[in-house]
């Protein structure tokens, strides 16, 4: 790394552009700089970066400042699957946006002194080694591994974040409705807070299919990944089925529920916390529905075929963040190691917004039992 | 606080407080004020009042009149800073309290401003580049100015002590400094 800070800076400024695809035009349109040539001579480091200029740069890069500023840049991006890539320009802008919130979850780890080497269980199964029937043994384990018990739906983030330190973020995302990534900072997903609940639940565990499977995927080409795609989605799609909708459980489900029509499976659904239609596609695999009546049923106009009664996609995610990241990074913050224009940062807001962004967590900055610990005279 | 400051450097957390405390115009007027860039125009933006109203702060405004100052910390002075701090340290104090520290290290001449924060890292910072003398709490702040407010607790008298006493003490036993064996 050159010794001259300014060379030091434009160098790092050069390998992220170049990383995310953009000329140095688009770069000082997306910074809002006058001209691109400024761009240039930064690059050449034959410019001194202005603080302010600094801080543009960084949080279009999605990188620190502080690195930024060290001509420090992470050596290599970690791999990120998608289920749908987004489309053009924002394909790169989610993904670093990702990336750098699973980092910042692992600098709070480090400084809450969790940060630790949760050994997931590891599945080599692919298209080319697996097929319906591992799956379904794949999710048995993984439902007593996580202790899910009958019901895994409504506990399966939790035991996620707290047994796997599995990072779940969410966001609202153009197209693509989930991916999956293992970096230095481990295992993380990416929720598309614009599905309904229950889809998300469903595409929780689809995730958690390609995460325990991460070795067979992230070794191979773009090419062989392109050609396996469709595949390997069917199979994270029978492991997530499988995963909520144990058979036995909800075999014994539908045996006491009486059902004349597909539509009375929906109490049964609600039970397992997935839509009617996850519900019925099981109950074909488990060979108690007939196929073609399910697709008849399963009109896509009818509401039960792409989202809930009543619900409607959020303009914002309230909650972009893991309950454990925010929990960690205010505890952090009331440990003094963190300060309140860095804890703010962490939670992606300005300093006097720090304390409404807590309330949304349940975290109240000002109360008694905090103050104690945070203001210790 | 060793005499009655001519000049403050404020944090983030002091300039809400202020408009919080509807106070803001007064000190303008009758202090001389500074606000590191950054903290004026990226992060001391909003306050949010008891009853959940948000409501925006003007410091370009201000900047504008030639009512506050606006300095900018140079980045290699906060590179030096980042070098004399331990990873741990480096990595919960954000930009705009580093411009902070950065600007008080570049400042030419003997009298620096005094620094005013209400968070308890920042106050360490301070202490550990050997400026725990600049440490002044809101609340003296406004004492000095005759003005008897009574900001949140993080702003007290009491509290600011405290800090200094640990990062004082923390100075003497060399925690938060980097050492031989840290990265870089």
């Amino acid at each position: 790394m050159p010794t001259d800070p300014n060379r030091a800076i434009g160098e790092a400024v050069r390998r992220l552009r170049e990383r995310a695809g953009w000329t140095q035009r688009e770069l000082a349109q997306k910074v809002g700089f006058d001209h691109h040539q400024i761009v240039s001579t930064i690059e050449r480091g034959e410019r001194a970066v202005k603080a302010a200029e600094l801080l543009r740069l960084a949080r279009t890069f999605r990188v620190e400042a502080t690195d930024l500023l060290r001509g420090i840049t992470p050596e290599r991006e970690p791999f990120v699957l998608w289920r749908a890539e987004p489309p053009g320009s924002s394909h790169h802008e989610e993904k670093a946006l990702f990336l750098q919130r699973c980092r910042r979850y692992a600098l709070v780890e480090r400084l809450a002194e969790v940060a630790e080497d949760v050994a997931l269980p590891e599945f080599p199964i692919s298209p080319r080694t697996g097929n319906f029937e591992t799956v379904e043994t794949m999710a048995e384990q993984v439902r007593g591994l996580l202790q899910l018990g009958n019901i895994p739906g409504p506990t399966l983030r939790s035991a996620l974040e707290n047994t796997w330190h599995i990072k779940i973020f969410q966001d609202l995302l153009d197209n693509g409705s989930a991916a999956t990534t293992l970096g230095e900072f481990g295992p993380a997903i990416l929720e598309n807070a614009a599905e309904p609940p229950k889809r998300r639940v469903f595409s929780l565990a689809h995730e958690l299919f390609h995460v325990l499977t991460w070795k067979t995927i992230s070794n191979l080409t773009e090419e062989e990944r392109r050609a396996i795609h469709s595949s390997n989605e069917k199979l994270a799609n029978a492991f997530a089925s499988a995963l909520l909708l144990p058979r036995g459980p909800v075999l014994e489900a539908i045996s006491q529920n009486r059902a004349e029509t597909l539509v009375d499976f929906l109490p049964v659904a609600q039970t397992f916390n997935v839509s009617l239609p996850a519900l019925l596609w099981r109950l074909v695999n488990l060979r108690v529905l007939d196929r073609r009546a399910v697709e008849g049923f399963l009109d896509p106009d009818r509401w039960w075929g792409t989202t809930d009664p009543g619900w409607h996609p959020p303009v914002e995610v309230e909650r972009p963040f893991p309950p454990r990241y925010v929990s960690l990074a205010f505890s952090v913050y009331l440990k003094g190691r963190l300060t309140i224009g860095k804890l703010a940062e962490l939670l992606e807001t300005t300093v006097g917004m720090v304390e409404k962004r807590l309330v949304a967590y349940g975290l109240d900055l000002e109360a008694d039992a905090y103050q104690a610990q945070v203001l210790p005279a | 606080m060793p005499t009655r400051p001519k000049f403050f450097l404020l944090d983030a957390g002091p300039v809400i407080e202020l408009h919080r405390l509807g106070v803001w115009e007064r000190i303008v007027e009758t202090c001389d004020l500074l606000v590191p860039r950054h903290i004026a125009l990226e992060e001391a933006r909003f306050w949010v009042h008891e009853d959940g109203s948000i409501h925006a702060i003007h410091l370009q405004r201000d900047i504008e009149a030639g009512r506050i100052r606006a300095p900018e910390a140079e980045p290699e002075t906060v590179i030096e800073i980042l070098n004399i701090f331990d990873p741990v340290m480096r990595e919960g104090v954000d930009a705009g309290e580093l411009a902070a520290l950065a600007i008080l290290m570049d400042w030419p001449g003997e009298e620096r401003p005094v620094f005013c924060t209400g968070d308890r890292l920042a106050t360490v910072a301070l202490c550990l580049l050997g400026f725990s003398e600049l440490a002044v709490s809101l609340e003296e702040l406004l004492d000095n100015l005759g003005l008897s407010r009574e900001p949140r607790r993080q702003f007290r008298r009491g509290k600011m002590d405290a800090w200094v006493k640990e990062g004082t003490e923390r100075r003497l036993r060399g925690e938060g400094l980097k050492k031989g064996e840290d990265d870089d």
